[in-house]
């Protein structure tokens, strides 16, 4: 699955912000602390102001590992 | 059925992404699509926003003439777009998008919502409103209505119409984050970083010791045990449920083998104790739990992750969801067929 690279100032400038009515950008962290945004949020963005991210870097994506959670029985 | 086809003779087979400002008001994101690209709709006059990835350029496009003593220019085109109104029967369209049957044959409520979802810019059909309708009262006749914290039919096909609570206490509309996908299905989470906040907190509850949730899925995830809905509190449990194959209901220990025939159709939880909760799929009881409640009183549902762990997304598609009051194991075949009757009427059923 390919996800699109921020760097963290186009992290701080997404967060808080819409890429289309009712729906708000959601930076996150990958395996390797890249801070990414999916390729939904790039090609339904329809906000001007944002039509950067659809020049964003692709890169493969690694999700951070799911660890156990207090009181969890299973992985 | 009426509608516009768009077109171009410069950009024909590319993927375009249209936004659609009627002049009745409100805008309606149609999303990524391959022109020729045909919008069925009644109500297709105003204002379209076409941007062309490939070139970065968006063109405007007017349809119909706005309600205004001085009309505007017709085709604003950069670079030439050529637009074909080419209707499929000869309507008759109004300025003001109106459910088809008379506004006073509806329960009042069910047209509330559907008046709040055309709004939102979200698209109604007569199915739609007979559907919605048919939700409302055999709701309302069963006693279930007024126990309905909030509920989410999901319709429009946009994310605003579905993020709409159908109880209209806005405080509860969904919040979209991240890569959620929405159409005439349902929401699909995209596996990745993609939720809905309900903001609806365990203590919204009159008694969370007698509370139900429930949900609609009509396509499952492919992302096995990991893919979760609810809310968790870092030491306490909260109400969190996975397709197919984890469950809490307010308890302190997860249960897994729980006897499910699949991760689709309709999946619904009633809490009537302090001891014990039951899980139901398409009506069925499945499993039975019996522990004491451990819940957080500030924790929010989710969908398509847990709140406040954010690494179990999932990429199922949900067409329902409820949170609700006091139910009792009794109403649970009821309402797991009422809600699976509205997505029959809408074609969206999985059994």
């Amino acid at each position: 699955m390919k996800v699109r690279l921020l760097t963290i100032q186009e992290k701080d400038d997404l967060v808080g912000q819409t890429y289309a009515p009712s729906s708000y950008f959601n930076p996150i962290e990958d395996c390797n602390d890249n801070w990414i945004i999916s390729n939904e949020e790039v090609s339904e963005c329809v906000n001007p102001d944002f039509y950067w991210v659809k020049h964003l870097p692709e890169i493969d994506y690694c999700a951070k590992p799911v660890p156990p959670i207090t009181g969890d029985t299973e992985n | 059925m009426a509608g516009i086809i768009i077109q171009s003779s410069n950009f024909n087979g590319q993927s375009v992404q249209i936004t659609f400002s009627p002049f009745s008001g409100g805008s309606i994101n149609l999303g990524t699509q391959t022109i020729p690209y045909t919008y069925t709709t009644t109500n297709y006059e105003g204002n379209y926003s076409i941007y062309i990835p490939s070139s970065d350029k968006t063109c405007s496009l007017q349809v119909g003439t706005p309600p205004s003593p001085t009309p505007t220019s017709t085709i604003t085109p950069t670079p030439t777009l050529t637009p074909t109104n080419t209707p499929t029967n000869t309507p008759t369209p109004t300025m003001t998008p109106t459910p088809s049957s008379t506004p006073s044959s509806l329960d009042p409520d069910a047209a509330a919502y559907l008046a709040d979802i055309v709004v939102s810019g979200g698209t109604i059909t007569p199915t739609i409103e007979s559907a919605v309708d048919t939700l409302f009262t055999s709701l309302k006749s069963n006693s279930l209505y007024s126990k309905m914290i909030a509920m989410y039919p999901f319709v429009g096909a946009t994310a605003a119409s579905h993020a709409i609570n159908a109880k209209l206490n806005k405080s509860f509309d969904i919040v979209w984050n991240g890569g959620v996908s929405h159409d005439i299905s349902g929401s699909t989470g995209n596996g990745t970083n993609g939720y809905g906040e309900t903001n609806v907190s365990t203590s919204n509850f009159i008694d969370v010791d007698k509370s139900s949730y429930g949900m609609y899925i009509n396509s499952g995830t492919t992302l096995g045990n990991n893919a979760r809905h609810g809310v968790v509190q870092l030491g306490l449990w909260g109400l969190a449920f996975s397709e197919a194959s984890w469950y809490r209901h307010g308890d302190g220990s997860a249960s897994t083998s729980l006897g499910l025939t699949g991760n689709t159709g309709m999946f619904l939880s009633i809490r009537t104790g302090n001891t014990e909760s039951k899980l139901y799929h398409n009506g069925i009881e499945r499993f039975t739990k019996s522990d004491a409640l451990t819940i957080a009183t500030n924790a929010t549902w989710w969908y398509f992750n847990l709140n406040n762990n954010a690494v179990r997304w999932s990429n199922s598609r949900l067409a329902f969801g409820y949170l609700a009051n006091d139910l009792s194991y009794s109403e649970a075949s009821t309402l797991s067929t009422i809600i699976n009757t509205f997505q029959t009427s809408l074609g969206r059923n999985t059994y």
